[in-house]
């Protein structure tokens, strides 16, 4: 079996298997304090290549099945954009305003 | 950090502290600590789930308002030594605040109140707009009016500071209890008697309510009528680079804010004048908005020029509980003993928590009136003349 010290889990944020073991043993036991506590998910790709990974890994050590392990939120955007490309974009209204003059444009499709 | 629990809770309690976010656990260690043995922590969700995990981290003393540049300047006396004393690394850096104006009109208010400032021994000081560059000089100072820079100013990672705070209290004896939710506190007899959780009962002589946007229905429970609102704020992180820039960056004019973490990343927001004020929880509403994404960068391309090339990565929705002078609640309330309250800190929890826990604390275990605690009483409002802080902003 591979090495849990040179089994990179999260290639962003430098974080092994061991360290993210690590942390659940400290008390860290679900995932929206493991994301913050290792800072697994939180780099360049956002935890697309590594929450799943990171799910199993919890499940196994709650020794639930990975359906049962709540993930983290995920959050926009979902393709990051540069500052520029964002400033240049139409203002849309506050979620819930229905006022014409709100924002430039019809609200987009709300994200969570 | 001892494993958290969500099992049902202990039947009795010396205190009971809701909420487990920076404040509920900054005055749990400090109760510990002034020697109260049983002391129990009820958290709704996760430790920092709520506005703390949410916040910026900005730690500044640089306020209009005495009661807000003392406890400022005392806290931050408590994060420069908050690594040692809980033995966790908070990550608290003192890069300063740069607060900038873009209104000839802010001037005098500016050199006011660094004036209050120093007073109170913090040592910021007035700034002309080519001075910033000093500070900043990828700074885009054509529209800066004015500007003060407090060097003693900073930032910590808010997480470390719940974690530190949980992991001390724990070792102090504190019993903290998440993804528990209370349902009621019975008061009888002009006393606190009881907190119901989900979980079960906890007979209890002290409770200190502490939980952000959620104390104002908690103290509803008991019959206390807070005037707080609760506002949506939101924040985002962009991707890391090298270390560029040293202070926290913020506008009285626009409201933005923005600083480098450790690990390179621009951490910033801007509040939105738009955002409805809401007194209910049901209402609170923390889904993340493109109209942010766009004003924040907006308003950030224009100031910080070097950010246009950057991606932004992850943005996300916290509120603030706020008071209609923008200065927190805290204290009792006459006629109901072992009530507390530690609250209303519109926006700027994070960063007085410290000591406002510590002279809560005191208060709570001693008895002895606390001149600052008594000049954020809730009855202030009923009384009159209040005096609203003005560099409340993000």
């Amino acid at each position: 079996m591979t090495n849990p010290h040179e089994c990179m889990l999260c290639r962003c944020e430098d974080v092994t298997l061991a360290e993210f073991r690590a942390a659940f043993k400290e008390g860290f036991t679900e995932f929206e304090s493991l994301k913050r506590y290792t800072g697994v998910g939180t780099g360049f790709c956002q935890g697309k290549g590594c929450l799943a990974e990171a799910a199993v890994e919890l499940a196994r050590l709650r020794g639930v099945a990975p359906a049962e392990v709540s993930l983290t939120n995920i959050r926009p955007p979902a393709a990051t954009l540069t500052f520029s490309e964002l400033a240049a974009l139409p203002l849309t209204p506050l979620i819930g305003d229905s006022r014409p003059d709100a924002g430039d444009k019809p609200a987009g499709k709300e994200a969570r | 950090m001892i494993p958290l629990r969500s099992d049902p809770p202990p039947p009795t309690a010396d205190a009971v502290v809701i909420g487990g976010g920076v404040n509920g656990l900054s005055t749990a260690y400090e109760l510990a600590r002034r020697g109260l043995r049983r002391v129990v922590v009820i958290e709704q969700g996760y430790l920092g789930s709520g506005s703390t995990g949410r916040c910026g981290g900005g730690i500044r003393q640089q306020w209009t308002t005495e009661a807000n540049v003392r406890m400022a300047q005392e806290s931050v006396e408590i994060y420069e030594e908050l690594s040692a004393e809980l033995g966790y690394q908070t990550f608290f850096r003192q890069g300063g605040y740069l607060m900038i104006s873009e209104n000839e009109a802010d001037r005098p208010a500016m050199q006011k109140a660094v004036e209050l400032q120093n007073r109170c021994g913090a040592p910021s000081h007035f700034l002309e707009p080519r001075d910033c560059l000093e500070i900043v000089p990828q700074l885009d100072i054509t529209r800066v009016r004015a500007a003060s820079f407090c060097p003693k100013d900073g930032t910590a990672y808010p997480f470390a500071v719940v974690w530190g705070y949980a992991r001390a209290a724990q070792r102090r004896g504190v019993d903290i209890r998440i993804h528990t939710r209370v349902t009621g506190i019975r008061a009888e007899g002009g006393r606190i008697r009881e907190v119901v959780t989900e979980r079960g009962s906890i007979a209890t002589p002290v409770i200190v309510l502490a939980a952000g946007p959620w104390t104002k229905s908690l103290a509803a429970m008991v019959g206390v009528q807070l005037p707080n609102w609760q506002e949506r704020h939101e924040i985002m992180v962009s991707e890391g680079i090298k270390p560029c820039l040293n202070p926290m960056v913020i506008s009285i004019t626009n409201g933005i804010y923005f600083s480098q973490s450790m690990r390179g990343e621009l951490v910033g927001g801007i509040g939105d004048p738009d955002e409805p004020h809401w007194t209910d929880p049901r209402d609170f509403d923390t889904r993340c908005q493109l109209r942010f994404a766009v004003r924040f960068a907006r308003a950030l391309t224009a100031i910080f020029p070097p950010a246009r090339p950057l991606r932004l990565m992850r943005q996300w929705a916290g509120m603030y509980d706020m008071t209609p002078d923008h200065r927190p609640i805290l204290g009792g309330v006459p006629d109901l003993q072992g009530y507390h309250h530690i609250c209303g800190f519109s926006g700027h929890g994070f960063m007085l928590a410290p000591i406002a826990a510590r002279r809560m604390a005191k208060l709570i275990t001693t008895g002895q009136p606390d001149d600052i605690i008594d000049s954020l009483r809730l009855s202030r409002f009923a009384e009159g003349g209040i005096e609203t802080d003005h560099f409340v902003v993000g």
